[in-house]
C-alpha cells in the first residue's frame, strides 16, 4: 500500500474513511444481486424486469446525469452565464418525454419480442440482421467513447476526493465499478444507481445552497454577475454570442429533452420496469429529482464566475469552489456526488456494452445454442474486458474526450430517437426505414460537427441530424417491404395493452400454478405433489 | 424577479412549473388508460 501514501499519497482522514465506506457498500450490493444474476441471463442483463418505479426513475436519471454534468455543465455556464440555462431546462424534462413517450409500449413490445437488449429489440421489430448489426456498430463505438471519458472523470474525481495519484485512483474507482457490475449485474447496477442519484442530488443542492447563502441569494448573485458582464444576465451568451440563433437554442433545449430517448444505456431502463403501469409512477419521481438536481450544477458555475474570477480550467469550477470556500465534510460529500455521477453513468455503460457485445453479436452470431449459464458467463467476461480496455485508453488520458462525449451523445441520440419511437408508433415502419433513418442520423451529426456547419448555418447539430433521420424513415418506408403481419399485430398489442383484467390473470395464476410446479417437477425427475389440480 | 433582465425571467421561470405540470397530466392520463384497460375488458366480458 506504500503506492498510496505520502507525496500524492491517500490521506486517510475522516472524508476518505466515509468514501472507502460507500464504496464498500457498493461492492456489497454487487455481492447481494449476484446469485440472482446467475439464475438466468434475464435476470443478469435485464433483472428479470422486476424494477419498481422510484428505482426505474432514479436509475435513469443516475445514468443519463453523467460526470460531464459536473464539469461540463458549471464550465458552460462559467463562460456564457444564464444563456447555458437552455440546457437545464430541456434536461430537466428528458425523462419526463422519455418515460410518457416510451416507457409502456417499448416495456410490452420488448416483452412480446423476447428482446433483452435495446439493440435486439431494434432487430427483432424491425425484422433485420442489418438494422441490429448497424445499431450494434454505432452503440459499440459511441458507448465505448462515453466508457473511457468515464473513467478518466472517476479517476480525476477520486484523486481530487483522496489525494491519491491518477492511475491508483483510476485502478480503484473503475475496479469497484467493473467488479459490482461482473458479478450483480443489472440489478446491480440499477440499486447502486438508486443510492447514487440520491448522493448526487443531496450533495449538489447542499453546495448550491452554501454558495447562494455566501453570496447573499440569487438577487444578489445576478447583481454581482452584472458588474461583470451585464451579457452575463442575457439569453443569448456572454457578449450576445448567440443572439437571435433561434436555431442553435433550440438545439439546446431538444438535444436533452429529447436526446436520451435515443440512448441504448439509457432506454433499457423501459424494458426492465415490473410492468407497463410503473411508468405512470416512474415520471412524478424522475420530474421531482430532476428539478432538485439538473440547475444546480450550473447555478455553480454562475458562482464561480463572481467567487472565481481567476480560473484556469472551467471544468474545474465544482472541486475548486468546494476546496477554496466549503472545505471539509461539504467538500466530501460534493467531491462524492461527483464520484457517484461517474460511477452511475459508467456502470450502465460497461452493462450496456457487455451486453451488446454477448447477446446483439456473441448469441446472435457466433454461437445460436450457447445455454443460459454460458451466457451469463460470456457476458462477464465480455464486461470485464470492456472494463480492462477502458482502463488501458483511460490510463493514458487521451485529450479532448468530454468533447467526445458530447459528440458521442448527439450521435446516438440522432441514430436511435427516430427508430425507437416508430418502432412503438407506426407499425408500418420498416427495416429500410430503419436503415436509413440510423445512418442519416449518425452521418449528419458528424457531418455537421466536423465542418462546423452550425456556425454557417445557426443550426444546431442536433436539429440537422434528427431531420435528417425523420425524413430516412418517412422516405425508406416508401421503398421497403411492410413488416410481417406477426410484427404488426405485437405493435398493436403493445398500443392497447392487456387483454385479460387483473382479477382473470390474478385467478388464472392461481389456478396454473400447481400445474406449473408438476411440470417443473416433471422435467426435473421427480413425483408430482399430492396437492395438485 | 431576482435581479434578472425582464426577457431572461420570462422566457426562463415557467419551465420548472411546465415539466411538472407535464409530469402530473401523464401520470393522470396513464393512470386512466390503465383503468380503461381493465375495465374495458370487464365490460367486453359482460357483453359476450
Amino acid at each position: 500500500m506504500e503506492f498510496l501514501q505520502g507525496e500524492g499519497g491517500i490521506e486517510m482522514n475522516l472524508e476518505t474513511w466515509v468514501f472507502a465506506v460507500y464504496l464498500g457498500g457498493l461492492l456489497l450490493i454487487g455481492y447481494i444481486f449476484s446469485k440472482r444474476a446467475a439464475r438466468s441471463v434475464d435476470d443478469f442483463l435485464l433483472g428479470g424486469r422486476s424494477v419498481g418505479p422510484a428505482v426505474t426513475a432514479l436509475t435513469m436519471q443516475g445514468t443519463s446525469m453523467s460526470g460531464y454534468m459536473f464539469m461540463g455543465g458549471p464550465a458552460l455556464a462559467f463562460q456564457q452565464g444564464w444563456y447555458a440555462l437552455w440546457y437545464a431546462f430541456g434536461d430537466a424534462g428528458g425523462a419526463i418525454i422519455n418515460i410518457s413517450v416510451l416507457g409502456k409500449r417499448m416495456r410490452r413490445l420488448s416483452e412480446r419480442l423476447g428482446a433483452l437488449s435495446p439493440v435486439e429489440y431494434l432487430g427483432k421489430r424491425y425484422e433485420s440482421s442489418l438494422v441490429q448489426v448497424i445499431a450494434s456498430v454505432i452503440s459499440i463505438i459511441f458507448i465505448s467513447v462515453y466508457v473511457f471519458a468515464q473513467f478518466i472523470a472517476a479517476g480525476k474525481a477520486l484523486t481530487s476526493l483522496t489525494g491519491m495519484s491518477y492511475l491508483p485512483a483510476l485502478l480503484i474507482g473503475v475496479g469497484v465499478i467493473v467488479l459490482y457490475t461482473v458479478f450483480g449485474g443489472y440489478l446491480a447496477v440499477v440499486w447502486t444507481d438508486f443510492v447514487q442519484a440520491i448522493i448526487m442530488v443531496i450533495g449538489v443542492v447542499g453546495i448550491t445552497a452554501a454558495a447562494l447563502t455566501h453570496l447573499g441569494g440569487l438577487t444578489h448573485l445576478n447583481a454581482s454577475l452584472s458588474e461583470v458582464d451585464p451579457s452575463y444576465l442575457s439569453i443569448w451568451g456572454k457578449d450576445l454570442a448567440y443572439q437571435g440563433q433561434w436555431g442553435v437554442v433550440l438545439g439546446a433545449v431538444l438535444i436533452y429533452s429529447i436526446g436520451y430517448m435515443g440512448l441504448p444505456h439509457v432506454v433499457v431502463r423501459h424494458m426492465s420496469m415490473k410492468s407497463p403501469k410503473t411508468a405512470r409512477t416512474a415520471i412524478l419521481w424522475s420530474a421531482s429529482w430532476n428539478q432538485l438536481f439538473v440547475f444546480a450544477p450550473y447555478i455553480l458555475g454562475l458562482c464561480a464566475i463572481v467567487l472565481l474570477p481567476n480560473l484556469s480550467d472551467p471544468e474545474m469550477v465544482i472541486p475548486e469552489l468546494a476546496y477554496t470556500f466549503f472545505p471539509g465534510i461539504l467538500a466530501a460529500i460534493l467531491l462524492s456526488a461527483v464520484m457517484a455521477a461517474v460511477m452511475s453513468t459508467s456502470d450502465s455503460l460497461l452493462m450496456q456494452a457487455g451486453t451488446i457485445l454477448s447477446r446483439d453479436i456473441y448469441q446472435r452470431f457466433i454461437d445460436q445454442e450457447a445455454d443460459h449459464a454460458r451466457m451469463v458467463l460470456v457476458s462477464r467476461l465480455l464486461i470485464l474486458l470492456v472494463g480492462i480496455i477502458g482502463v488501458a485508453v483511460a490510463a493514458f488520458e487521451p485529450p479532448s474526450v468530454f468533447d467526445l462525449v458530447i459528440f458521442g451523445f448527439g450521435v446516438l441520440g440522432n441514430s436511435f430517437i427516430v427508430p425507437y419511437v416508430a418502432s412503438v408508433y407506426s407499425k408500418k415502419a420498416n427495416r429500410v426505414g430503419a436503415v436509413c433513418s440510423m445512418v442519416l442520423g449518425a452521418v449528419t451529426h458528424i457531418l455537421w460537427t466536423e465542418m462546423d456547419l452550425e456556425s454557417v448555418t445557426a443550426v444546431h447539430p442536433f436539429i440537422a441530424g434528427l431531420i435528417l433521420s425523420l425524413l430516412g424513415m418517412v422516405i425508406g418506408n416508401f421503398f421497403g417491404r411492410a413488416p410481417s403481419q406477426q410484427i404488426q399485430n405485437e405493435v398493436e398489442a403493445a398500443k392497447r395493452g392487456r387483454k385479460v383484467s387483473r382479477a382473470l390473470d390474478r385467478n388464472s395464476s392461481r389456478e396454473l400454478a400447481p400445474e406449473a410446479r408438476n411440470i417443473e417437477r416433471h422435467i426435473r425427475g421427480l413425483q408430482p405433489s399430492s396437492g395438485s389440480a | 424577479m431576482f435581479g434578472l433582465p425582464a426577457e431572461t425571467f420570462y422566457w426562463f421561470a415557467p419551465w420548472p412549473v411546465l415539466w411538472i405540470g407535464l409530469a402530473l397530466l401523464m401520470y393522470f392520463k396513464l393512470k386512466r388508460e390503465d383503468e380503461r384497460e381493465e375495465n374495458g375488458v370487464s365490460s367486453g366480458r359482460r357483453g359476450d
